[in-house]
């Protein structure tokens, strides 16, 4: 896979809601903070792909509304309509072709504007699923039950992952839930969708993140630290929640195979430091965990709760602030900015489509 | 199949937003409530655009001056909207015909978008004059203005 | 540079006001079929799939989880791209984009709209494309955006309505040799300039359709293309470009007649060798709206001089018989599926390239040039050729 360079990014505090910001002025300030970081500007970008939803902005074509946020009159930008990990797949295929010697990766949403019930029900199928009232968060409890049978889990397990998510929240600044609830905090929170509960699925937020890629031969203008794009995969799984065993996630195990092929990573404990999934429940927080390899199936908590686990969402995660097709930015982000103090040479940033991950991304970042 | 008839299944998706005007768009519509209208001008261009906005597209810069801008102005373009369709505001029909242009402000280097008075077409031609006028009750809604009247 | 990339297969359902015999994934498989038969393939040759349409005109929210696998995804890598009226044109881009970047081979670009789904009218979930406080107020959707433009140009060009009704007039007479059209029912001037004002000076008969349709095209990098039979249409010159969000910051002087249209095509030129566009390009399947932008366009893509457009039209020279027929598909005024719309026009161009168009194959294809078009007067361009 031709080397591509993360050479800077920026990313939001993620809020509960922004009533301050419409969705131009959310952009540029991310897009502001990078350039002024990296002393770059809209001329040193060659091309954008942006990741937004239609559905959470209430707008049709919800990259209309940032244009001159980041820096598009006159030049070529396109939208990927899913998680920002996808997103930076495109962003990659168009440096890597050669057209485009860099190129600016944002993704933005403000979940606190739209109906999420309503919004979270339009996801599903229309003839047989959307009519029951079926949503997001339902699917979500009915993974996370089927999960626990699967593996003979007791619902404690749920609650101990998210507090071990929301430990490692506290020391980021940019998370939304950081008062590090305890377990037994986790698991008297309102029921939401049985065995979940509100704190044991990812918080929606209002934010951004955006990340500036360049080629091999313009990354070495750039000074500060970088992470290389060594390895991705994709892989899409059936939509609908009856079609597969909902404790075993295909797509991810494939992309996860396809991304550790093209980086070279035989032995994911090993040469993989920092991790960053984008997970919807606290459930998947520890199914994401098994299917990437980083431990055993039925032993991800264990994991979560020991030393080893600790670089894995040090972040808090996206349980700890979802900001809708953000979140997977935000992973890639938060692995790059991790990855130059690690022990370990490579990171890994994940990102999801659909809340039971209908489809999977996988990045694989390098060191410098 | 058995029977040729098509099934459908109906879905009344009824989606509700609350968009933040966010800090440019408050401004504006706060100072419509006072009969102001409100443009942002860049230090480095010195460009003036109304509604005013966080950057200024040419100069990639954070727009910091908020001035006001007088309520008149010329037509640069304009059409009359003569076709029914459902209004994503309200659910329902819009009122047709009607008539709207692109409106240059006078000091200004962008249009901006709205309702004219002047119901006959025919009458409207790029350049005309035109001012805002205010609804005698405001609440600061973008429809504090109710069209612009041909002067 | 990257990986040179080429059409290896097209396909399309045939487009109608309505297919109540299809739900959105088989609508969406039948294009993929069609694409996979003209391709001499089977999933098995795809490598990944990208596949986009417009959530809110169905109402369907993560669209491309529904109809994945019928489009091919499951199992497979992918992403939705989704950007308005480009989105058909974009997906084309990004299948292009992904092949010459040697992450996929051979990656199935799918745009589909079921637009008779649509809860409401068209213009309705057009109308939020746009800001809620400045614009949806006053905005009836594309037509009174173009309406704006084309009172503009017309009052700048002394455009008489006749010559702009010519667009439609050829349009719905190359529509009668394409079997995949829409509306395929030939009319005259006179129709048009009789038929009801939607938003001055377009009319009725001006303005595309609406259609439920889907389209899908098959990209190979230049290692795979050898395992499709099929000649390859290559990839010569790919470009996009974007504007500012609020149309009012589009108007300068006058508006300016599709100024991201030049750019975009000025720089797919340069990539294809085209110094002389009028000449060098044989056949164009232009992302037109409505009538008066094919007059504007024409101008934009250089075709002819500035305010020329309406005698462009008027000399014949885009009439199928003509020396650089225009749309001969129907183009847009004859169909309409929206987020295929603009992929329409790239496979129409290949298909033109490849000498698979039957009655509507316009004879001695070298190269032909699609566009798209959509968003805030967004422009993007697609050059493809015979030779590699």
């Amino acid at each position: 896979m031709e080397p591509v360079a993360i050479v800077g990014w920026a990313q939001t505090r993620h809020a509960a809601a922004r009533p301050d910001a419409n969705y131009m002025e959310l952009a540029f300030e991310v897009v502001e903070a990078l350039h002024a970081r990296l002393g770059t500007g809209p001329r040193d970008v060659d091309t954008m792909i942006s990741a937004s939803s239609d559905f959470h902005d209430g707008r049709t074509i919800s990259n209309m509304s940032i244009q001159d946020a980041i820096g598009a009159p006159l030049k070529s930008e396109s939208k990927v309509s899913m998680d920002g990990a996808f997103a930076l797949s495109y962003g990659w295929a168009r440096v890597a072709s050669g057209a485009f010697d860099t190129c600016l990766v944002i993704a933005h949403a403000k979940l606190s504007e739209g109906d999420q019930a309503a919004i979270g029900n339009a996801a599903w199928d229309p003839i047989t699923l959307r009519p029951l009232g079926f949503h997001e968060k339902a699917a979500l409890g009915l993974q996370a039950r089927r999960w626990l049978d699967a593996h003979r889990l007791p619902e404690t397990t749920l609650a101990r992952a998210a507090a071990a998510s929301y430990a490692r929240a506290a020391t980021n600044p940019n998370a939304l839930r950081r008062d590090q609830p305890d377990a037994d905090a986790v698991g008297r929170s309102a029921p939401v969708a049985d065995p979940l509960t509100a704190l044991e699925i990812a918080a929606d937020a209002d934010g951004a993140c955006c990340l500036l890629l360049a080629s091999r031969e313009r990354a070495r203008r750039f000074p500060g630290p970088k992470a290389w794009l060594r390895g991705v995969g994709m892989c899409y799984d059936a939509h609908s929640p009856g079609a597969r065993d909902l404790a075993d996630s295909m797509a991810l195990r494939r992309a996860t195979a396809e991304a550790y092929r093209r980086a070279g990573v035989t032995d994911p404990r090993a040469q993989i430091g920092p991790v960053e999934t984008v997970d919807r429940s606290s459930c998947q927080t520890l199914h994401w965990a098994e299917s990437l390899g980083l431990c055993d199936p039925g032993r991800s908590l264990e994991f979560l709760e020991q030393s080893e686990g600790a670089r894995y969402n040090a972040s808090g995660g996206a349980l700890a602030a979802w900001p809708g097709f953000a979140a997977g930015l935000v992973r890639v982000v938060e692995a790059a900015e991790r990855l130059a103090a690690s022990d370990r040479p490579l990171a890994l940033a994940h990102g999801a489509n659909g809340a039971l991950g209908q489809a999977h991304c996988v990045w694989i970042l390098g060191k410098d | 199949m058995a029977d040729d008839k098509p099934l459908f299944v109906e879905a009344a998706s009824v989606l509700h937003y609350r968009y933040a005007a966010g800090e440019h768009g408050t401004r504006f519509l706060q100072a419509l409530a006072g009969r102001k209208i409100l443009g942002s001008r860049c230090a480095a261009c010195g460009w003036t655009l109304v509604p005013p906005r966080v950057a200024c597209a040419g100069c990639f810069r954070r727009m910091t001056e908020i001035v006001e801008v007088p309520p008149t102005g010329t037509l640069v373009a304009y059409t009359q909207v003569t076709f029914p369709f459902i209004d994503p505001f309200t659910g329902e029909t819009r009122p047709i015909p009607y008539c709207y242009g692109m409106v240059r402000f006078d000091g200004t280097h962008n249009t901006f978008q709205y309702f004219l008075e002047e119901k006959d077409v025919g009458k409207l031609r790029p350049g005309l004059r035109v001012e805002a006028v205010f609804r005698e009750a405001r609440e600061g809604a973008i429809r504090d203005i109710v069209h612009f009247r041909t002067c | 540079m990257g990986k040179r990339v080429a059409v290896v297969g097209t396909g399309q359902t045939h487009h109608r006001s309505k297919r109540p015999d299809v739900s959105i994934p088989e609508l969406v498989r039948e294009a993929v079929d069609r694409a996979l038969e003209n391709a001499h393939a089977d999933l098995g040759a795809v490598d990944a799939i990208v596949i986009g349409n417009m959530e809110h005109f169905e109402g369907i929210h993560l669209s491309d989880l529904w109809p994945a696998e019928e489009a091919g995804l499951w199992g497979k890598p992918g992403f939705k791209v989704a950007t308005g009226g480009t989105t058909g044109s974009s997906l084309a881009i990004a299948a292009y984009y992904t092949v010459a970047s040697g992450l996929y081979d051979r990656v199935l670009a799918v745009g589909w709209e079921k637009l008779s789904e649509s809860a409401g009218e068209t213009t309705t979930g057009i109308v939020t494309a746009f800001d809620p406080i400045y614009e949806r107020p006053t905005l009836a959707g594309a037509v009174s955006g173009l309406a704006v433009m084309a009172t503009a140009y017309q009052y700048r060009h002394s455009i008489p309505p006749g010559q702009a009704a010519l667009a439609t007039v050829y349009a719905r007479a190359n529509a009668m040799r394409n079997p995949h059209a829409h509306l395929r029912k030939p009319v005259t001037v006179e129709d048009v300039l009789a038929s009801p004002m939607l938003s001055t000076p377009i009319r009725l008969l001006d303005m595309c359709p609406t259609s439920d349709g889907a389209c899908a095209v098959l990209f190979a990098s230049e290692e795979a293309v050898g395992r499709f039979p099929g000649p390859p249409a290559w990839i010569s010159g790919v470009h996009s470009c974007h504007n500012h969000t609020y149309l009012g910051d589009l108007c300068g002087d006058t508006p300016v007649f599709l100024d991201t249209l030049t750019t975009a095509a000025k720089e797919a030129y340069r990539q294809a060798g085209i110094a002389d566009p009028r000449n060098q390009i044989d056949v164009v399947e232009i992302y037109g709206p409505c009538s008066w932008a094919c007059l504007e366009w024409a101008e934009s893509l250089g075709f002819c001089g500035l305010g020329e457009g309406g005698k462009f039209f008027a000399s014949g020279a885009p009439a199928f018989e003509g020396d650089i027929p225009w749309s001969p598909s129907g183009g847009v005024i004859s169909t309409n599926p929206i987020g295929a719309t603009g992929l329409i026009r790239v496979a129409e161009a290949a298909i033109q390239v490849r000498g698979e168009g039957g009655d509507r194959q316009v004879p001695g294809v070298r190269t032909a040039l699609a566009t798209g078009f959509g968003g805030s007067y967004w422009s993007e361009v697609m050059i493809l050729a015979r030779e590699k």
